[in-house]
């Protein structure tokens, strides 16, 4: 029969990819510096977006995919009334985000931006303030 | 929002890691499939993955069809550029969201011999690969494409209504 069929064994998950999952699981960020760098880099990034939130040609991608459609638990989109859900609410933020291009870039075998990455994050970042909020509240 | 600046600082450092070495522009590619493959990483860990929930999700991030580089370069320079990592950021979040309800992973997707990730779209420059004939190069117009996924679509239609009563067909 294996002369018709390839064989289709599943093999373990390749090891690039495991790199990244056990980095991402296990590793526990301890440097100061790289946290208020983050920091910075969080509210650099915001800038970005509000300041692009003046060109047309970026605002004209924003919003819900059909026109008023409401989501309860939905993310927010800074500098905008939008709360839209996660797929497009990551979008719309990495749009705006990137479009002026200001941000620093890496240089390296391949150049990049890393920090649109940031726009994915939003909708925990206001879940998970939110939860800090109400813990507060009940302590 | 510990968790967000952490989260943060693992993108970065998983976009870098893989940019210091890994040269997608030589291919054609885009580096904004890095965008895709960190923030994938990241998002799915603030959702609450387990290990096999993220390795499915970073697996389907490869597996994407990824995005030509051609609209950074003229002729075609555009304001795509300017969205791309958007769009990248807001497929990691789907696939995250695919893989945190139990979808299975593609283990093999960088690897696989033929059909992987590397042989695929990452072992030849896009200078140095073998052109097909001229032809065969571009997608053939859409009526003609159309007409055959019919006929295809039809055939087959019958054949399953017919095989039902006949031995299956014998692979060649």
């Amino acid at each position: 029969m294996s002369a018709n069929v390839d064989l289709n064994q599943r093999p373990d998950y390749d090891p690039e990819l495991q790199a990244i999952a056990d980095y991402v699981l296990d590793y526990r960020v301890e440097s100061r510096e790289a946290l208020e760098t983050a920091r910075n880099c969080l509210m650099d990034t915001l800038g970005c977006g509000l300041l692009a939130l003046r060109f047309p040609e970026c605002t004209k991608h924003l919003g819900p995919l059909v026109e008023g459609t409401v989501v309860p638990n939905g993310a927010r989109v800074p500098g905008t009334r939008l709360t839209l859900d996660p797929v497009k609410a990551a979008w719309d933020i990495g749009c705006i985000i990137r479009w002026l291009d200001y941000n620093d870039t890496w240089l390296a075998a391949e150049w990049g931006t890393p920090r649109t990455i940031w726009a994915a994050f939003w909708r925990w970042r206001i879940r998970s303030l939110r939860h800090a909020w109400r813990e507060e509240r009940h302590r | 929002m510990r968790d967000v600046l952490e989260a943060m600082i693992m993108a970065h450092e998983i976009q870098g890691v893989l940019a210091l070495e890994n040269s997608f522009n030589r291919v054609g590619l885009d580096h904004v499939v890095l965008v895709k493959v960190a923030s994938t990483a990241v998002v799915a860990k603030l959702m609450g993955a387990d290990r096999e929930q993220l390795l499915s999700a970073l697996s389907h991030a490869f597996v994407d069809g990824q995005s030509l580089r051609t609209y950074r370069h003229a002729p075609n320079a555009g304001s795509r550029k300017s969205w791309a990592a958007g769009d990248a950021t807001s497929r990691a979040v789907r696939l995250a969201d695919i893989a945190m309800r139990g979808e299975m992973g593609i283990p093999g997707v960088l690897s696989a011999p033929q059909w992987g990730f590397y042989d695929v779209l990452f072992s030849k420059t896009n200078k140095d690969q073998a052109l097909k004939p001229k032809r065969n190069g571009a997608s053939r117009s859409a009526r003609r494409t159309a007409a055959t996924s019919w006929r295809t679509c039809c055939s087959r239609s019958a054949f399953l209504r017919s095989s039902t009563l006949r031995p299956p067909p014998r692979l060649r």
